[in-house]
């Protein structure tokens, strides 16, 4: 039983990494970790998951004269927009200067 | 992009006796929604790492020398696991979503959960000040946030410190000085993309209010009234659904846990009407209304208005506690936490996507039955092996449902509306004598209205109803009736959130009589008889 779950590709790898100080070297300390790329990945690559997930920001206002902004879930909030934005920004002007050579 | 949650806390796994304790780090996202997210059969959130929990045990080293270390473990160990996070931030990943696209995806460091000195030791916060901005640690009482501290702010006094000292007491000493721990050289968020720790470090309603603030508000009462007092007040209250009942008091309880604060959060103010001062009043009513008002799932800017509006309150009326001697200061960290609330909703959305509490609940599933299935020796190895296990097991049968699901096809699931009101299949008392009834339930009116009441019934069946004088002359046919001590009536619902399944409160209704074993209990009803009734909140003055 144990040997067939074990089979099953996991969700991510665990990975152990000892710490010492360096005037202390007889006493180790025990990290155990994975990766949180791995674990991004599986979050993300739920199935059961697939239709709530929201990749993007947006604005949610009470009515249509946009006054009264509503925050609720996270993408609701001004942090994921302005960096979005200056990520955005960001890749435009890299963007830029790839293309500057081909431009000019 | 993604941003990314992480959350530490230090948890105890044994319950009475030893001091086996894991200090588990989640990850979870904010793409995904928060209903999902809170759900610990989702499998949402996801353990990423065990930090070491040993103690340093070199005899050489004084009390303090080891507390930084400790912290330098910390940071070094986040660094080693958080490492990736860095370069991925910048260029970005591919990732195949649960519906099979490919999408590029950058994900951010956004939200740091955590509790107070958690929070200090993350952001290199000197322990008291904030986290979150400048204000000196006599400054806390005051009314608006001070200048933000910035991740690049806080790297610069490091740097600073450490070029001008020649010892590592002296770096200490000179972050000290200025707020900072002193105590890290390199802290783990140190290049982090677009992420700043101590905007990420968000406010914590179960710590800072309830456990924080609240708690704070409960030992200001002994010196406004006399415990013994304010237990008798506390028993004196009616028994009513929803409230709980402390019968005992509270000066009994010892150790008290989040849900209990939440309880005793309900009655608190009703409890003191009469015998604080009128301001005193007024501060535990604003700082009531903060903490209630912070937990809205949904905020808007009048609902933030109104959360300001608390906390304004509040800060008019807190000199009161200092003026009759309940604290010498206000200069809480917790109380000055509560500033920057709106802000943080703001940024990151409300409160409940960054709870603690939801984390917590991790610790049960995650790292404390991970615990009980080990042998108790040489524990992590099989900590790891069996939470591994668990997560293949949980996604395997989240992949079969999704199959069940689809292989079904669209099938439209009519849910029946729930019935208003169910009773119990057999009545509590069977056969009462109508007389009895009007005794044991106090309703001397009970027998002339079943008359009016039977005769309504009649015309609704369309026979002749009887006029009031006749009515008088008639006689009930029956002399015994069954009857039931309550009812449960389905409320209607305030949040209907279609991610979750329905939440299927019921209210219960008693009325039962005094028995051997039992007191009285009879629950006031108001019932909306027509279609222009509408509820609205029961005003008192305060």
């Amino acid at each position: 039983m144990h040997q067939a779950i074990d089979s099953i590709p996991a969700r991510a790898l665990w990975k152990t990494r000892s710490l010492t100080f360096t005037d202390i070297p007889d006493e180790t300390h025990i990290v155990q970790y994975r990766d949180p790329l791995e674990a991004i990945k599986t979050l993300l690559g739920n199935p059961a998951h697939a239709d709530h997930i929201v990749y993007k920001p947006c604005k949610i206002f009470s009515d249509d004269t946009k006054v009264n902004r509503i925050y609720d879930e996270m993408w609701s909030g001004k942090w994921w927009h302005s960096v979005q934005v200056r990520r955005n920004v960001y890749d435009y002007l890299i963007w830029l200067m790839m293309n500057a050579g081909t431009i000019a | 992009m993604a941003p990314v949650i992480i959350a530490t806390d230090k948890t105890q796994l044994t319950q009475f006796s030893g001091s086996k304790s894991a200090y588990p780090v989640y990850l979870t996202l904010g793409n995904i929604p928060k209903a999902v997210r809170r759900k610990p059969s989702q499998q949402a959130c996801i353990l990423i790492g065990y930090l070491s929990v040993d103690k340093i045990l070199a005899s050489h080293l004084t009390q303090k020398d080891k507390s930084s270390r400790v912290q330098r473990l910390f940071h070094d160990s986040m660094r080693i696991i958080l490492e990736p996070l860095k370069e991925v931030g910048r260029k970005g990943m591919e990732v195949t979503g649960g519906d099979g696209r490919v999408r590029r995806v950058y994900p951010i460091l956004a939200c740091y959960v955590a509790d107070y000195p958690e929070q200090c030791l993350v952001t290199c916060a000197k322990y008291g000040t904030c986290p979150k901005c400048q204000r000196p640690a006599d400054g806390l009482n005051l009314k608006t946030p001070g200048e933000t501290r910035t991740a690049s702010w806080t790297l610069r006094v490091i740097k600073n410190s450490k070029a001008n000292s020649a010892s590592l007491h002296q770096f200490h000493s000179k972050c000290q000085a200025l707020d900072v721990s002193g105590t890290v050289e390199h802290p783990f968020w140190e290049g982090f993309p677009y992420a700043d720790i101590h905007l990420a470090v968000v406010p914590d309603v179960l710590h800072q209010l309830y456990q924080g603030v609240f708690k704070h508000m409960v030992s200001w009462c002994d010196h406004l009234l006399h415990p013994s007092e304010l237990d008798a007040r506390i028993r004196s209250l009616p028994l009513c659904f929803g409230v709980r009942h402390f019968q005992n008091g509270w000066s009994a309880l010892a150790q008290i846990s989040g849900k209990e604060r939440k309880d005793m959060a309900r009655i608190l103010l009703a409890c003191l009407v009469g015998k604080v001062p009128r301001k005193v009043l007024l501060v535990y009513r604003s700082l009531l209304d903060f903490i209630y008002l912070s937990q809205y799932p949904s905020h808007d800017d009048i609902t933030l208005g109104y959360l300001q509006g608390a906390l304004d309150t509040f800060h008019k009326h807190k000199d009161i506690l200092v003026h009759i001697g309940i604290r010498e200061h206000l200069d809480i960290p917790k109380i000055h936490s509560m500033v920057h609330y709106i802000d943080s909703i703001r940024l990151f959305g409300t409160t409940d996507n960054y709870n603690t509490e939801a984390f917590e609940r991790l610790h049960i599933d995650l790292a404390k039955d991970g615990w009980r299935a080990t042998n108790k020796r040489n524990e992590r190895p099989q900590m790891v092996a069996w939470l591994a296990r668990r997560e293949k097991v949980t996604l395997f049968q989240q992949y079969l449902e999704t199959q069940e699901l689809s292989e079904r096809g669209e099938v439209v699931e009519i849910r029946k509306p729930p019935q208003k009101i169910s009773l119990s299949k057999h009545p509590s008392r069977v056969g009462q004598c109508l007389v009895d009834i009007m005794e044991t339930h106090h309703c001397p009116g009970l027998i002339n209205d079943l008359k009016v009441f039977l005769n309504t019934c009649q015309m609704r069946g369309q026979g002749d109803p009887l006029s009031k004088r006749r009515l008088e002359l008639t006689q009930v046919p029956f002399d015994r009736l069954n009857i039931y001590h309550g009812f449960k009536f389905f409320r209607e619902e305030l949040i209907v959130d279609e991610n979750e399944e329905r939440l299927q409160e019921k209210d219960w209704v008693r009325a039962c009589p005094s028995s051997s074993n039992q007191e009285e209990r009879f629950d006031p009803v108001v019932v909306m008889r027509s279609e222009d009734c509408e509820p609205t909140g029961v005003q008192g003055r305060c």
